[in-house]
């Protein structure tokens, strides 16, 4: 949640050294996309949580109650299964990036930070966004009884 | 079967499936099963290349910057110093809001910051007004949308590289239609208050006297000092638009530190909603990505190339199937990969029936802009209520179907009328 | 329809077809994209139809161009062309087989010195997984386009520079500050001033961005002392293992002559158009300068410097590096030979 304060300064940082400094430090572009990253990919599973990731309820709202509640598990089911295979694509490329201890490089030998972690991040958001799902499941099918 | 892919999603959509999930659950179905296993691999690459979008990192800066703005109650000043300036004027808060859309344009070229940041300033204060709440609602989503042709514009710049025209060029064309646009959508707004006037309030006459219209300036100054902050550091070359968001949030955080309303709540509610506005929206273009992907790797290009072929070659069919393609395409895949698949297929074939290149270009990112707005799916309605989650789809629906027609006709003046987007582009570019 | 016909099991059927997934890091506008897209035509015609392939754009696929090997290592592609500076700090020799700061400046002499180098090169692609065929596409010597002008080493102190890979070092070295930007970015950054120039690819593609409206000033190679990036090999073909194993020689062979043909034609292409968009940048108002000759040692001296810290960075590397010693004197280059083989001897 911090990482957007964060974000802020960096930006400003990389900004003001420029102008002021004349010295571009490409240290930050790379921190404040990592920042981005990490805060949209990780935020994820607490927005499925606060019910944010957008849906559109025009015929749901119409329906019968029974009916709701069916859809209710079928569309969590949904974020479950793609969760689940997210994970099981995901794992492998991050587990090769690891091994190979994968760095940036874009700027060549000035700066070649590794991203194998970043990786990682990625995997970790599915997961916990796969994991988010099972209490909503079973609180959905509690209802349901 | 690409376009058995859009049913499918569309499917999913409606029964009230999150649309990111649904778009990465359609993409990994139709991958399975015509791409193989191997198809899955670009769903994940899909989160993945959205961590690594430079571009928007303006995202969360620009929300939060927002976000901050209202919760620390400093937009609800701003905007009531407006109300009270211009409160004779029905209708006169959608226009601003108008305004500042067609200024964010300036600043950004990131449709969900700017859909999301007007929702977050503007709209709980039109509606605390008596605003009507469709009017609020379309107004904003239509002016979010201005940023996709008001330059910078990245479309832009990648249908310039695509298509081989000058980008400098293509921003001139985009004022052009952005100024068209942000015109018909004032004039709508003002004759639309002006006739229902139950709907919209103003300021009676003697309500405000010229003495506190004056001293409501104050209020004015540090809002305007962080806009023409931020432009200032694009135009002055010390920050490139991306950064400028950047600039931009911490400006608005030392004016609200210096006018004393930020506590500990302001700071954590507004962080807060960053966060998930911010994963909402990306979680969407990630799964946008992933299935404009496995569209394009099950054959969704070459469908529309034999579909094109399929066409007699007049002037008018090919552009109306060319804009409604887009048009179509622009309802569910986001519109870089548009511009990508696309240019290349509908390009040559507009252009070689006579139509100006740079002309079409405009036409072209124009189309896009509508798609945002169509339901039902329309990424710049999901923006909307992602930031402001009281107001349910079905008003969303209704609130944008006349701003969607003002596009259209926008657009029909940009066609009939070629002259206005080539007059911006003479006047405003020099060489090349 | 879409999708890909998987080969049937009967590998003896003549009229087996195959479908493959060409995976590019270029946009559709680009000249590499056309000449990718000419080598799939070639492959077409001369397999009479029996191997079609599609190509796509950067990133149409959804991965990022530096995620182009690991697609194809696990045939979510069954090839791709690659520009192997993408790989630049993972491996020295991606890094030396990309652009660097040399004498080359045609694609004969580029040509040359991957032939001389190609087992190295070979078996770094097949470390990540793919099967190496060859160079397809021939990149002309980069141009570096300022808004002010640059007519000697000494006049980059100072100047924010967009650059990537070995042009970032050459330039960081030289005293100038690279910074990196997105690519959409770039116009109105050089408009404004936030940067005082970039080196992005050649007079073609420069223009293409639009470049031209926004920077007047373009510092251009000489040829045989080439700034940081010389001629070089824009990308190379590389397959999918299994997708290769299954296909049947004659194939294989049609594979490897028309990657061949491909690069013969594109390098004529890219050297045309290079020279025609050369003569619109002038037309555009555009000053054309190259170093004073006085700046050449410092050029070579600097690109040493370089040449040795990659030497050290693994066996491979220095071998690459060794080598090069001797092309460089083949093709003519004394002076850039000489220098590297005495700052080889003495790092
Ligand atoms: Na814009
Ligand atoms: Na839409």
């Amino acid at each position: 949640m911090y990482s957007t304060l964060i974000i802020t300064l960096v930006v400003v940082y990389e900004v003001g050294t420029r102008y002021f400094l004349h010295r571009a430090d490409s240290r930050a572009i790379f921190v404040s996309v990592w920042l981005y990253g990490m805060l949209f990919a990780l935020g994820g599973a607490y927005t499925l949580r606060e019910g944010g990731h957008v849906s559109v309820d025009i015929i749901y709202r119409k329906v019968p109650e029974t009916l709701r509640k069916i859809l209710d598990i079928v569309d969590i089911g949904i974020v479950f299964i793609s969760g689940v295979i997210l994970v099981l694509v995901g794992a492998p490329i991050a587990w090769r990036s690891f091994m190979i201890r994968e760095v940036d490089s874009s700027l060549g030998i000035v700066f070649a930070p590794p991203i194998w972690w970043y990786k990682w991040v990625a995997v970790i958001s599915v997961v916990l966004i796969t994991l988010q799902t099972i209490p909503m499941m079973l609180e959905k099918i509690k209802q349901w009884r | 079967m690409p376009f058995v892919m859009f049913l499918f999603l569309f499917g999913l959509i409606l029964l009230n499936v999150p649309v990111a999930f649904a778009l990465f659950f359609t993409s990994m179905v139709f991958g399975l099963i015509f791409w193989g296993w191997n198809g899955l691999y670009v769903t994940f690459q899909g989160v993945w290349s959205l961590m690594n979008n430079w571009a928007l990192v303006a995202l969360p800066l620009f929300v939060f910057m927002s976000a901050l703005l209202e919760k620390s109650g400093v937009a609800d000043e701003l905007f009531t110093t407006f109300y009270k300036l211009l409160g004779r004027i029905r209708g006169s808060l959608a226009v601003i809001a108008i305004i500042l859309g067609y200024t964010i344009g300036a600043m950004s070229g990131v449709i969900a910051a700017a859909i999301a940041s007007l929702a977050l300033i503007i709209y709980p204060l039109m509606v605390r007004h008596g605003y009507d709440k469709k009017l609020a609602i379309g107004s904003i989503l239509a002016a979010g949308t201005l940023p996709q042709v008001v330059p910078p514009s990245f479309n832009m710049i990648v249908y310039g590289s695509v298509a081989g025209v000058s980008v400098g060029k293509l921003f001139a064309g985009g004022l052009g239609v952005g100024t068209v646009m942000a015109l018909v959508f004032s004039i709508y707004v003002l004759v639309w208050s002006h006739l229902n006037k139950d709907k919209v309030p103003v300021f009676a006459e003697e309500e405000i006297t010229l003495k506190e219209k004056i001293i409501s300036l104050k209020y004015l100054i540090g809002p305007l000092a962080i806009i023409l902050g931020v432009l200032g550091s694009i135009f002055t070359g010390i920050a490139t638009p991306t950064e400028a968001s950047g600039v931009g949030a911490f400006l608005s955080l030392i004016y609200v530190t210096v006018r004393r309303k930020l506590n500990r709540k302001v700071m954590e509610d507004s962080l807060l909603v960053t966060l998930k506005v911010t994963s909402m929206a990306c979680w969407i273009m990630a799964g946008g990505s992933a299935f404009s992907s496995v569209f394009s790797g099950i054959g969704g290009k070459r469908l529309v190339v034999d579909l094109l072929m399929s066409l007699p070659a007049a002037k008018v069919t090919v552009l109306i199937f060319s804009l409604a393609l887009i048009f179509f395409l622009g309802m569910f895949v986001d519109p870089v990969s548009i511009i990508m698949i696309m240019t290349p297929i509908l390009t040559p074939a507009v252009t070689n029936l006579g139509y100006d290149p740079l002309w079409w270009g405009v036409a072209f990112t124009s189309m896009l802009l509508v798609s945002y707005l169509t339901p039902p799916v329309g990424l710049g309605l999901y923006y909307f209520k992602g930031a402001i989650d009281e107001v349910s789809m079905d008003e969303i629906y209704q609130a944008v179907l006349p701003f969607i027609v003002l596009q259209v006709i926008a657009i029909v003046i940009i066609i009939l009328k070629p002259e206005i987007v080539l007059w911006f582009i003479k006047t405003l570019s020099r060489g090349g | 329809i879409g999708g890909q016909t998987q080969p049937s099991e009967t590998q003896t059927a003549p009229t087996e077809t195959y479908e493959f997934k060409m995976a590019t890091f270029y946009l559709a506008g680009d000249p590499g994209f056309e000449i990718a897209q000419h080598f799939a035509d070639t492959v077409e015609k001369m397999s009479n139809g029996r191997i079609k392939i599609e190509v796509y754009q950067a990133g149409e696929l959804g991965f990022p161009v530096t995620e182009i090997v690991d697609s194809t290592a696990n045939g979510v592609v069954d090839m791709a062309i690659f520009y192997s500076s993408y790989l630049a700090s993972q491996d020295p020799i991606m890094a030396l087989s990309g652009g660097k700061p040399g004498p080359l400046s045609n694609p004969y002499e580029v040509f040359f010195q991957v032939k001389g180098v190609e087992d190295l090169i070979k078996a770094t692609f097949e470390k990540f997984g793919v099967v190496y065929i060859g160079p397809m596409i021939y990149g002309e010597p980069e141009i570096l386009v300022t808004t002010t002008p640059i007519n000697k080493l000494d006049d980059l102190n100072g100047k924010i520079l967009r650059s990537s890979g070995m042009a970032a070092v050459f330039y960081n070295t030289l005293g100038a500050q690279a910074m990196m930007m997105a690519s959409g970015e770039l116009y109105q950054a050089l408009q404004l001033g936030t940067i005082d120039g970039l080196e992005w690819t050649d007079y073609t593609a420069d223009y293409k961005m639009g470049f031209h409206e926004v920077a007047k000033y373009v510092l251009e190679p000489t040829p045989g002392v080439n700034l940081h990036s010389e001629a070089t090999i824009h990308a190379y073909l590389i397959i999918n293992p299994a997708v290769w194993e299954k296909l049947p020689e004659d194939l294989k062979e049609i594979i490897r002559a028309a990657n061949m043909e491909t690069y013969l034609w594109g390098s004529h292409y890219v050297n045309s158009l290079n020279r025609e968009y050369r003569t619109k940048w002038v037309e555009a108002g555009a000053t054309i300068t190259r170093l004073p000759p006085e700046d050449n040692a410092k050029v070579i001296e600097t690109a040493m410097g370089l040449y040795v810290e990659y030497a050290k960075k693994s066996p491979e590397a220095r071998e690459y590096v060794t080598r090069l010693v001797e092309i460089w004197r083949e093709l003519g280059h004394e002076d850039w030979a000489n220098a590297l083989d005495a700052a080889l001897k003495q790092g």
